[in-house]
C-alpha cells in the first residue's frame, strides 16, 4: 500500500498561504496580553487596574480576584487512589504557584498598547517558600503548593513484585545508575494562540485555537465556562507544530472564551515566545534510579526503578500528572524478556511551569534506563553490547508478548530488526574505526539501543490508568457526493504531519477513487465527528481505523445498491477498483459515480433498509496499543580538546507495521530523532532555586538545527500489527524515543567510562566533568 | 514581545545624526542593524524614548583599502564584508572570523559599527579590532577622535563611546606578509554566540616573534587581550613547548563568567586548548609566508 506520494496539503504551507491563528483577521477585533507572575510561590494581597484601565485604547482589565467565582478550575479527574486533584484557576487570584502564572489580563484595541498597559497593573505579592524541586518537594516537611493538600505528591504508582522480592537478588551480577532526563519542551514553530467570537444570533461561542485536541477543547471549556457543548465550535485552523504541547487545555484559551462572551468582540491572544517557552507546557523533568540483576551469562534477571517526576504546579487537563510515572512504569522493560520487574513512580508538584506531553512521553526513559544499564552491564561481564541484547530480546514466536512491565506487545520481529540496524550500520566496520582512533588518541564511540513505542492507544490503556478526561476512540465521517467524488471528516486533526494525504490514500486504495475526487477535512468540532485529537501516535491508528472501517461500510451500501438495482444477491456483488460487475452481465457495471447518483435519485426498487444518500459515520475504539519497534545506533567523536560531540553516522532501523506513506512515516523519524538529539545534547529548560526560568528565550533553550543534524540512515521492515484495523502502528515518537539512549551511550562508550548519575543533555561541559571526573 | 513606545527618527544625513544625539543625549539610542537592539527593545529589556535610524545615512556604508590600512563604515553589513573574497588574503583574520557571526540572514542586517559598538564580550568583531590594533573613529557635533581598540572597551557592554557620540569608522592597519593567525571559536550550536574564542596574530622575524597578539572573547565581561602571555612570545623562537605554556597563561589572565552554558573553569579549559590549537596554527602560517 504504501507509496510516498507528495503531500499537495503541504504546498500552500510552503508558498506561505497557511491560515494560522495570527492570519486570522476580523475588523472589530481586540487584544490581549497577561500580566504574569514574577514569582515562583507568592501570595497575591491586592491587584491595582485602576491606572491601566485608563489608558487610551484599552477596553478592560481583569485579575484572577475579579473572575475567578465565574470560571470553574482546570481540575483534570484520575480514578487511582494514589492521586490528588488541584484546581487550576485560569488565572490566579489567592496564590501564584510558578513564574509566569497569569494574575490578570489587559483587553486593548491591539497588543501593543495591550503590553504598555499592562506594566501598570500593579500587583502586591507575599513571597513564599519556593519548591524548587521534586526532591524538596517530597521532604516530609516541605512548604506546599497546594495548601489543602496532604503533601506535594500528585501522584504515587507502583507495579510489578514487591520490590525487596529475593528473586531479583539470585542474579549473579548487579548494575545500577541514575538516569535524569532535563526539563525540556516542543518548541513548535507556531506559539500557541486562540481567538474566541462570541455570535450573539446563534448564541455561539466560535473559538480558533492552535490545538491538537478541538473536541477534548471543548469539553474543558463546557467545565469551566458552565455552558453546553452545542453552544461552542472549536476550530482548529493549519497548525504549525504541537508534539504534545498543544494537547493541553490553556487558561489563556478559557480567559480569551470568557471574555468574548463577556464583550461580545472577537478577542485574539497570540502566545508570544517567551510566553511559550515560561508558560504553556514543559515536559519530562525525571530521575529514574534502577538497577538491573543478571546472570553472569548476560541473562537479564529483574530491574527495580523508581521515577521521580518533577511535574510542575498543577495538573494539566486531560491526561494529569500522571502521564510520565504511568508511561515511564509501563516502558522501561522494552523489548526485552526477563522475570521480575518492580517500579514505583511519584509524580511531585513544585513552584514551576505545569507538566504536559511532549513527543516520547515516558517512553524515552525506557531505552535511557534500560539501555543505559545493559551497556553497563556489557561492560561488566565482557559482552559486545549487540550480542546482549539479542541474548534477551523477545522472539517472533513469542506474540502476543507480555512484558515484564506490564503491557502487552501484539506483534514485531526484535532479534531481526537488531540485524536490520547491524548490517546497514556495519557494526563490525564501525568497532574497526573504533579501535583505529583509539590508537589515535581520538574519543570515538558507537551507541545503540532497542526500544519499543505503545502508540494509538485506546481505551483499556487509559481506563487502567483511571484517566477519564480522555474518550480514547476517534471517528471518521465518509461521504460521497451526488458525482462520486468523497469527503472524509476524522476527529485526528492535522499539526502539519501530513494527515489529509495520508487518509486520502487510504481512501483512495480502498474505494479506487482519483486523489483529486477527495477531500479530508480536519479540526472542527461543528463537522468532524467527536474523537480524542491528534497525540500519542495515534492519527492513523485510531483515525485512520476508523477512517478504513468507514470505507468498508460505504462498500457494503454500494453493494447493497447495485444488488437492488440489478435485483441480484447481495452476495454475488463486490465493490473492487472503483466499481461493482454484474455477474450475470459481464459487461455491465456500476462505477462509484454511477452508484452515488442512484444513492441520491433513489430508484423505485431500493429497499426501505437502504437509506438514501451515501454517507456513513463510525467510532472506532483502537486496541489498548500497538507496538512499533525500532534499533537507533549511532557513531560520535568526542573532540579531546573541547568535548564538543560530533554525530558521524546514525541509521534507524524501524517497524511501524502497515506503512500508508514511506515518506511520511521518514519524515516522522527524522524529525523525531532530530528532537531526541536536542534532548541528548543541548535542549533543558533550568529554574534557578527562587523558581525563576534561566533559559527563557531561543538564546539559551538551545534548539538544534541543520548543522547539527546528521544524515539519518533510515530501514525499514513491515510486521502489520494483527490487532489494530488495517495493520497500523503509529511511528510519531519513534525517533525521539530513541535518540537520547543511543546518544548517550554512543558519549560514554567514547569516554570508555561508565557513569552512576547520567543527566542530560550531554553538555561539552558535562561531559569535561565526566572525564575529569574519571581522572581523578 | 512588543516594544514599549519610542519616538522614531531615520535622518539622512551624520549632522543630523548627531544634532539628535547633542539634543536628547541618554534618552536616544542608534539603530544600525538592529540584530542586537531588536530583542532588547521586543523584550522590554531596553526601552528608550527616542531611536535614531541609522539605515537611511548613506555615507556610512563603505569600506575601502589603501596603503594606511582597511577602513570600514560603521553601517557596512557584515555580509558585504564576508562576501568580498579579496579580504581572505589582505585581511585573512577578518575573513575568517566574519562567518561566525550569528547565521547569514543576520549578517545580512548586522553591521560592523553595530558589533563594535554594542561590546558584547562573547562577539567576534571586538577580539579583531584588539588582535590587529584597530582604532575606532567617533564624532559628535564637536568633532571627530579616534580611540585605540585597546581603549575602547570599558566593562560589560560599556564602551568609550559618550552619549552625544557615534562611531563612524572602524580601521585596521594593513597585513603584515610575515605574518601568522588564526582565529578559533567554539559555540554549543552553529551560528551561537561563541563559549570562547581566540584570535591569535604572530609576527616573525628569522624564526624571532617579534610581534604577538592573542585577544580572548567569552573569558570576561570585556574582550581582552592577555598581554602577559603575549610577551612570553616576544623575542623567542617558536616551540611547541613554550606555546604550551603561553597558552596556560593566557587562560590565568582570564576572569570568565560561569553560566548555564559553561562553567568559569571549563572556560579557562577551552582558553588553554584553544589558544594552544591557534598559536601552533598561527605558526605555521607564519612560516609559510616566508617569517623564518
Amino acid at each position: 500500500m504504501s507509496t510516498s506520494i507528495l503531500c499537495n496539503e503541504q504546498l500552500p504551507l510552503l508558498r506561505g498561504e497557511g491560515r494560522y491563528i495570527d492570519d486570522i483577521q476580523f475588523s472589530n477585533m481586540l487584544h490581549v496580553t497577561f500580566v504574569r507572575s514574577p514569582y515562583a510561590h507568592a501570595r497575591i494581597n491586592n491587584v491595582d487596574t485602576e491606572v491601566a484601565k485608563r489608558q487610551t485604547g484599552v477596553i478592560a482589565v481583569l485579575s484572577g480576584l475579579n473572575i475567578h467565582a465565574n470560571i470553574q478550575p482546570i481540575r483534570p479527574q484520575l480514578k487511582n487512589p494514589g492521586f490528588q486533584a488541584t484546581n487550576w484557576h485560569a488565572m490566579a487570584w489567592d496564590k501564584v504557584r510558578y513564574v509566569g502564572e497569569a494574575v490578570a489580563v489587559v483587553v486593548a484595541s491591539d497588543r501593543y498598547i495591550a503590553e504598555d498597559a499592562a506594566e501598570h497593573v500593579i500587583v502586591e505579592y507575599e513571597p513564599l517558600p519556593v519548591i524548587d524541586s521534586a526532591a524538596t518537594g517530597m521532604l516530609a516537611d516541605s512548604a506546599r503548593v497546594h495548601d489543602n493538600l496532604n503533601s506535594n505528591i500528585l501522584l504515587e504508582t507502583q507495579s510489578g513484585i514487591d520490590k525487596d522480592d529475593p528473586a531479583f537478588k539470585k542474579g549473579d551480577i548487579k548494575v545500577s545508575a541514575n538516569f535524569r532526563h532535563p526539563r525540556v519542551t516542543g518548541i513548535p514553530i507556531e506559539n500557541c494562540g486562540v481567538i474566541a467570537d462570541y455570535r450573539t444570533n446563534t448564541d455561539e461561542l466560535v473559538v480558533w485555537s492552535s490545538t491538537q485536541i478541538p473536541h477534548v477543547l471543548r469539553d474543558a471549556l463546557c467545565d469551566s465556562l458552565g455552558i453546553s457543548a452545542h453552544q461552542i465550535r472549536v476550530i482548529a485552523p493549519d497548525v504549525g507544530g504541537g508534539f504534545g504541547t498543544k494537547m493541553q487545555a490553556l487558561p489563556e484559551e478559557i480567559v480569551v472564551s470568557y471574555l468574548a462572551r463577556l464583550l461580545h468582540r472577537p478577542i485574539k491572544w497570540t502566545q508570544d515566545r517567551m510566553e511559550n517557552i515560561k508558560a504553556s507546557f514543559h515536559a519530562r523533568d525525571v530521575l529514574v534510579e534502577a538497577e538491573l540483576s543478571a546472570n553472569i551469562d548476560g541473562t537479564i534477571v529483574g530491574m527495580r526503578a523508581k521515577a521521580i517526576c518533577d511535574v510542575g504546579a498543577y495538573n494539566s487537563f486531560p491526561l494529569t500528572a500522571g502521564l510520565e510515572p504511568f508511561t515511564i512504569g509501563s516502558a522501561l522493560a522494552g523489548p526485552y524478556d526477563f522475570e521480575h520487574y518492580s517500579y514505583e513512580g511519584y509524580a511531585v508538584s513544585t513552584n514551576k511551569c505545569p507538566m504536559g506531553a511532549y513527543r516520547g512521553v515516558g517512553f524515552v526513559l525506557g531505552p535511557m534506563v534500560m539501555e543505559g544499564l545493559l551497556d553497563k552491564l556489557s561492560q561488566k561481564i565482557g559482552m559486545d553490547p549487540a550480542l546482549l541484547r539479542k541474548k534477551n530480546l523477545a522472539q517472533p514466536t513469542d506474540f502476543p508478548f507480555k512484558s515484564p512491565a506490564g503491557p502487552i506487545y501484539d506483534s514485531g520481529d526484535y532479534p531481526a530488526l537488531l540485524d536490520l540496524a547491524l548490517e546497514e550500520s556495519n557494526y563490525s566496520a564501525w568497532r574497526n574505526l573504533q579501535s583505529e582512533a583509539r590508537n589515535e588518541g581520538r574519543l570515538l564511540g558507537i551507541g545503540m539501543s532497542c526500544f519499543i513505542e505503545m502508540t494509538g492507544m485506546g481505551r483499556d490503556t487509559y481506563r487502567k490508568r483511571g484517566m477519564i478526561n480522555v474518550p480514547a476512540f476517534d471517528a471518521a465521517r465518509l461521504q460521497v457526493d451526488r458525482h462520486g467524488h468523497l469527503e472524509a471528516f476524522i476527529s485526528t486533526p492535522s499539526q502539519g504531519q501530513g494527515q489529509k494525504t495520508t487518509f486520502a490514500q487510504l481512501i483512495s486504495s480502498s474505494l479506487g477513487a482519483p486523489l483529486h475526487d477527495i477531500k479530508v477535512h480536519l479540526g472542527d468540532t461543528a463537522t468532524t465527528p467527536y474523537g480524542s485529537g491528534t497525540f500519542a501516535s495515534r492519527s492513523l491508528v485510531s483515525g485512520g481505523g476508523a477512517l478504513l472501517k468507514a470505507t468498508e461500510m460505504l462498500q457494503d451500501k454500494l453493494v447493497r445498491i447495485a444488488a437492488a438495482y440489478w435485483q441480484i444477491d447481495n452476495k454475488d456483488l463486490e465493490y473492487v477498483d472503483g466499481r461493482i460487475s454484474n455477474p450475470n452481465q459481464s459487461s455491465e457495471h456500476l462505477s462509484l459515480k454511477d452508484l452515488a447518483d442512484l444513492a441520491y435519485t433513489p430508484f423505485q426498487k431500493l429497499p426501505p433498509s437502504v437509506e438514501p444518500g451515501l454517507s456513513v459515520h463510525v467510532s472506532y475504539n483502537p486496541p489498548p496499543a500497538v507496538s512499533s519497534s525500532a534499533v537507533h545506533m549511532a557513531l560520535v567523536e568526542i573532540d579531546k580538546n573541547t568535548y564538543e560531540v560530533k554525530i558521524k553516522d546514525y541509521v534507524v532501523a524501524e517497524d511501524c507495521g502497515t506503512k500508508v506513506n514511506q515518506a511520511i512515516v521518514e519524515g516522522q523519524v527524522r524529525g523525531g530523532v532530530t528532537q531526541g538529539i536536542g534532548i541528548a545534547l543541548l535542549e533543558e529548560l533550568s529554574y534557578d532555586s527562587e523558581g525563576q526560568l534561566l533559559s527563557g528565550s531561543l538564546m539559551d533553550y538551545l534548539v538544534p538545527g541543520i548543522y547539527e543534524t546528521p544524515v539519518i540512515k533510515i530501514v525499514s521492515m513491515e510486521t502489520p500489527s494483527p490487532w489494530s484495523v488495517g495493520g497500523f502502528k503509529g511511528v510519531g515518537e519513534s525517533g525521539t524515543i530513541g535518540a537520547p539512549a543511543t546518544i548517550t551511550n554512543a558519549i560514554l562508550d567514547a569516554l570508555e567510562i561508565s557513569a552512576q548519575d547520567i543527566q542530560l543533555p550531554l553538555t561539552p561541559e558535562r561531559i569535561f566533568r565526566l572525564k575529569n571526573e574519571k581522572k581523578s | 514581545m512588543k516594544p514599549a513606545p519610542f519616538d522614531y527618527y531615520d535622518p539622512d544625513s551624520v549632522e543630523e545624526v548627531l544634532d539628535l544625539l547633542q539634543q536628547y543625549g541618554d534618552d536616544a539610542k542608534i539603530l544600525a542593524g538592529g540584530q542586537s537592539l531588536g530583542p532588547l527593545l521586543n523584550m522590554r529589556l531596553s526601552t528608550p524614548q527616542i531611536i535614531v535610524d541609522l539605515n537611511r545615512v548613506a555615507d556610512l556604508e563603505y569600506y575601502k583599502s589603501d596603503n594606511t590600512g582597511l577602513r570600514v563604515g560603521a553601517m557596512t553589513r557584515q555580509s558585504t564584508l564576508e562576501d568580498d573574497t579579496n579580504l581572505r588574503t589582505t585581511q585573512p583574520i577578518l575573513a575568517a572570523s566574519i562567518p561566525y557571526i550569528g547565521h547569514r540572514s543576520i549578517r545580512n542586517r548586522g553591521t560592523v559599527g553595530g558589533s563594535v559598538a554594542h561590546a558584547d564580550p562573547a562577539a567576534e568583531w571586538p577580539a579583531i579590532m584588539l588582535a590587529l590594533d584597530g582604532t575606532i573613529l567617533i564624532r559628535n557635533t564637536k568633532g571627530t577622535r579616534t580611540v585605540d581598540a585597546s581603549d575602547f572597551y570599558v566593562s560589560a557592554l560599556t564602551t568609550d563611546l559618550e552619549p552625544d557620540e557615534i562611531l563612524v569608522e572602524i580601521q585596521l592597519p594593513n597585513w603584515v606578509k610575515t605574518s601568522g593567525w588564526s582565529f578559533i571559536e567554539f559555540s554549543r550550536r552553529h551560528g551561537d554566540f561563541a563559549i570562547l574564542g581566540v584570535a591569535a596574530y604572530l609576527t616573525l622575524e628569522n624564526r624571532r616573534c617579534t610581534k604577538s597578539r592573542i585577544a580572548i572573547i567569552g573569558g570576561g565581561p570585556i574582550p581582552i587581550r592577555t598581554s602577559k602571555a603575549e610577551s612570553m612570545l616576544i623575542g623567542e623562537t617558536i616551540s611547541d613547548a613554550l606555546l604550551k605554556d603561553v597558552a596556560e597563561q593566557a587562560s590565568k589572565e582570564l576572569d570568565p563568567d560561569s553560566d548555564m552554558h559553561a562553567s568559569a573553569d571549563y572556560r579557562r579549559h577551552l582558553a588553554s586548548v584553544l589558544v594552544l590549537s591557534a598559536l601552533q596554527k598561527a605558526t605555521e602560517r607564519a612560516n609559510k609566508s616566508g617569517g623564518k
